[in-house]
């Protein structure tokens, strides 16, 4: 039984003006242990980028506010932390990584000095050896001539290399926790499919854990062990992969499911979940999924379900599961 | 990136003959017939004619033209009508003040206002960015004149802080000399600049990459400066040039208040005087001036952008 | 600059004005500089009726005289009344001020819509006519042609316009040159309408809103402009009353009297201010992205 590396509970992130404040996150919770690898899937506007960028409080204050929950990473509480300590979090202990390769990185910087200061906020070894850890970087995630392309800047790269670059700058401190909030979106499926191989080799190699943010369910196959569903900022299913896949409890995993297409094959239309999320401001105090949701029964529109657990390793939040009704 | 460098000097070339051109073009195309402005409504058509051979007007027109570019390019500008002195000598005179009067304006309005940017930017709607709005604000609507008219009379003619007048001798008196002036023109150039830095900085701080910085660890401090500064001030740079020739510009106001030495109270001695070589040696030397300014700040954005000398 | 939105309504006429005014009153610094505005055009419109004296009329008996009841703000060393003069002046500043920047907009955009439109070598001409123009900063060319041309009010008409009409033709070209690329252009176009009627009808009405906004804030620097010139002594020539050669008088009258200089000077300041407040509201109004918030 591995120790546990991150235990959110009851997270909740509000944006806007203290009277007209919108609830984006509500209570969201999940563990995890060290080596696992989670996928957070869920579309636009459930709330899964805020959650992660919650997690290393990078939220922008105003307009945004953590209002409850805690956030455990290997025992420690980082929502009480003082604001001057995440610095030294970020990066070291959990590092992170964004959708769009071609604008996360300086540009004004060589890609070596970026990597570099990457190392150097976070250990002490000179010039000579944090040039050398980025070489080793640069080679470990696939970039050729690596030390001529150390004083390159990154206007020099296609998507994909900046993409393995932002990789190598997130993992060369080894930290323990990887966070990659859709990392793969904004490539074309072919390089989506080589970086993703390289996430896998680097978790073989370093153990790190990963969390992988993604609204394209093939991704999170691809890589996770665990998923989680998220829906307008509740999660709403957590199971292990191929539970998810074979026995989905939510309704919303269903229809998530039945919309990939090859699940249409032989049938006239693409399949797809009847209507749309409801905005931030329009969630009312019940399931958030009532209006599209084939089981809907009065009581969701009183009370929002909790998480019911369907098994050992599987929950959902609806009240039209066996385990709920029984 | 040295060809880039090249080919920009290489255009400068017939910018700087256009602009010659339009200079020529301004002075002597113009109705009326100088001799005849210069010499009053009395003269003779024998003094007129006399003027004329004096002024190069004889001559066809495109001779006039050719002599006009030659003498433009190796700084012949003749003598001075009023005193017989050698123009180019004049100007070699008063040159160094106004160079001395424009880069020590532009230091200082710079240098105090690029922090004074940053903090308005950092600390957006509080007092600090509604006082540095006030202050841009007032730079524009203050005419340059009027503050260097109002420094004077307090600063100078009621406190005895500063001269009255002229350009010193010696780099300290030089220093105490330009110092009030530079504070005049600074304040305009401070107020300027403190805003584009607000604004530059502000629409960097929203970029990706500045989160990526924030998410690998860096602290604050770190990340406005190394990462959004740096990127901030490619506009500021950018504005430098222009910049540098707008405090060239409200130079002429300023050395007129203070009674300085300089190329633009020399063009306006000349053009109450009707010294019309130096004139004409005044406007052509703030016309190289726009030129070469604007080349140097190409040439130097190659140098800081890194993506201008990969775009070809 | 950015060209405004070229699907942009273009609010109605009566519209803009009230909904300036809205946007003006919404904040009451804005207010403020709103009735300035009002304050100093009606001062120049009636200045015959409210100026106490003649402000060319000198007394020798009444030189440098301070503020009293019959001379608000004094006199100067001519015995001229000086309140009379700053009055007179506004009438000065504010008919260059707007004259300039308003026929700059129409010479300036009639070349920028040609250069956009057309492209090709026209427009390589034309623009690098406009890039000489443009790189110099509108006082210095003020002072090479009024130099070159001297003083007097159409010379100053002159030198304004040629300084500010390269400015306009450069945002006019490149609104044109977006607005050409739409689709309703080409349609225009194959419908075999005339390409002076397309400027006049199609490109012109898009590009109004961009212009209008940059029109406003050059007066303010027109009105500048022009107080910088007659300082220097190649604009408005004395006695006629500008408050650049009032501030030009009193500079050589220091000792006798400091009002000329400080109420000519804030005089230009105020109104500066508030033209420019009246460009940002109307900025605002007609192109919301152009804000810096």
């Amino acid at each position: 039984m591995s120790r546990s590396l991150l235990r959110v509970r009851d997270l909740s992130v509000e944006f806007g003006p203290a009277g007209k404040a919108v609830r984006v996150l509500d209570r969201i919770g999940f563990d995890m242990a060290a080596g696992d690898c989670i996928g957070i899937v869920g579309e636009s506007g459930s709330g899964k980028s805020v959650m992660s960028l919650s997690l290393l409080r990078l939220i922008p204050e105003p307009p945004g506010r953590i209002v409850e929950g805690s956030v455990e990473f290997d025992g420690v509480d980082l929502l009480t932390l003082p604001a001057s300590r995440m610095p030294d979090i970020r990066g070291k202990e959990i590092a992170m990584i964004f959708q769009e390769p071609m604008s996360a990185l300086n540009p004004v910087m060589t890609i070596g000095e970026q990597i570099a200061e990457a190392i150097f906020l976070h250990e002490s070894v000179d010039a000579a050896q944090r040039r050398a850890r980025v070489l080793e970087m640069l080679q470990l995630v696939g970039i050729p001539d690596a030390d001529k392309r150390y004083d390159s800047y990154p206007h020099e790269f296609s998507g994909g290399m900046r993409q393995r670059v932002v990789i190598a700058m997130a993992l060369a401190c080894n930290p323990k926790l990887l966070i990659a909030d859709e990392p793969t979106t904004a490539l074309d499926v072919t390089i989506q499919a080589q970086v993703l191989e390289l996430m896998k080799r680097l978790r073989e190699r370093y153990r790190t854990s990963i969390l992988l943010i993604s609204h394209d369910l093939g991704v999170i196959a691809d890589v996770a062990d665990r998923v989680i569903v998220m829906y307008c900022g509740r999660v709403v299913e957590t199971a292990e992969i191929d539970d998810l896949f074979d026995r989905p409890a939510h309704p919303y995993t269903e229809g998530l499911l039945n919309s990939i297409p090859s699940r249409s094959i032989g049938q006239d239309r693409l399949y797809q979940i009847p209507g749309a999320p409801p905005a931030p401001t329009e969630r009312g105090p019940g399931c958030a999924f009532y209006p599209r949701c084939p089981k809907r029964m009065p009581v969701c529109l009183e009370k929002s379900p909790p998480l019911f657990q369907v098994s050992e390793t599987q929950q959902a939040a609806c009240f039209a599961l066996p385990a709920a009704l029984a | 990136m040295w060809r880039l460098v090249a080919s920009r000097v290489l255009d400068a070339i017939p910018t700087m003959l256009l602009v010659l051109t339009l200079v020529f073009v301004a002075m002597r195309l113009l109705p009326g017939d100088p001799a005849v402005t210069l010499l009053g409504d009395h003269a003779t058509p024998a003094q007129i004619e006399a003027m004329r051979a004096r002024l190069g007007l004889d001559v066809p027109l495109w001779q006039q033209y050719l002599r006009f570019l030659w003498n433009a390019l190796t700084f012949d500008f003749g003598k001075s009508f009023v005193n017989s002195q050698s123009v180019a000598a004049m100007v070699a005179l008063n040159l160094p003040y106004t160079i001395e009067l424009t880069i020590v304006s532009t230091l200082i309005g710079t240098i105090a206002a690029i922090p004074l940017g940053v903090l308005a930017a950092t600390h957006r709607g509080k007092t600090a960015d509604y006082a540095t709005r006030l202050f841009s604000l007032a730079g524009f609507a203050i005419p340059d004149f009027y503050l260097g008219a109002l420094l004077l009379i307090t600063f100078s003619l009621n406190l005895g802080w500063f001269p009255i007048n002229g350009g010193g001798a010696g780099f300290v008196d030089r220093m105490y000399h330009v110092f009030l002036p530079a504070i005049a023109l600074a304040f305009i150039k401070a107020a300027f600049v403190s805003r584009l830095t607000r604004s530059s900085l502000l629409e960097v701080l929203n970029k990706d990459f500045v989160r990526t910085a924030r998410a690998k660890g860096g602290r604050e401090p770190r990340v406005i400066y190394r990462h959004g500064l740096r990127n901030a001030l490619l506009p500021v740079v950018t504005g430098l040039g222009l910049s540098i020739l707008s405090t060239l510009s409200g130079s002429v106001a300023i050395e007129f208040i203070f009674g300085r030495p300089g190329v633009g109270s020399m063009l306006i001695t000349g053009i109450e005087t009707r010294d019309y070589p130096v004139i004409q040696a005044g406007i052509i030397v703030f016309a190289m001036f726009v030129v070469i300014v604007n080349l140097a700040m190409d040439i130097l954005y190659v140098f800081i952008d890194p993506r201008v000398g990969a775009a070809r | 600059m950015t060209p405004a939105a070229e699907a942009a309504p273009v609010p109605s006429e009566r519209g803009v004005l009230v909904q300036i005014a809205i946007s003006l009153t919404r904040d009451r610094v804005s207010l403020f500089f709103l009735l300035v505005l009002i304050a100093i055009v009606l001062v120049a419109i009636f200045a015959d009726q409210i100026a106490p004296y003649d402000p060319i009329a000198q007394s020798l008996l009444s030189i440098n005289l301070p503020p009293s009841a019959e001379h608000w703000l004094g006199t100067d060393q001519f015995g001229r009344d000086v309140l009379s003069r700053i009055i007179y002046g506004a009438r000065t500043s504010l008919l260059l001020g707007v004259t300039a920047p308003a026929l700059a907009a129409v010479i300036g955009t009639a070349f920028g819509v040609i250069a956009g439109y057309f492209g090709g070598w026209i427009d390589r001409i034309i623009g690098r006519f406009l890039d000489i123009f443009l790189a110099f900063p509108a006082l210095l060319l003020g002072i090479l042609i009024a130099a070159a041309l001297g003083a007097g009010f159409w010379n100053m008409v002159v030198v304004l316009t040629v300084a500010f009409a390269p400015r306009f033709a450069r945002i006019a070209r490149a609104s044109t040159m977006s607005v050409r690329s739409e689709a309703f252009i080409e349609a225009a176009i194959a419908s075999g309408l005339r390409t002076p009627s397309i400027m006049l009808h199609h490109i012109l009405p898009n590009i109004a809103g961009s212009i209008v906004v940059v029109l406003t804030l050059w007066i303010a620097t027109a009105v500048r402009l022009e107080a910088t010139l007659s300082f220097l002594g190649l604009g408005t020539q004395p006695p006629k009353a500008s408050w650049g050669n009032i501030i030009r008088d009193g500079l050589g009258n220091l000792f006798g009297s400091p009002w000329p200089i400080v109420a000519a000077g804030l005089a230009i300041t105020l109104t500066v201010l508030a033209f420019n407040m009246l460009g940002d509201a109307v900025r605002d109004i007609l192109d919301p992205e152009a804000r810096d918030e």
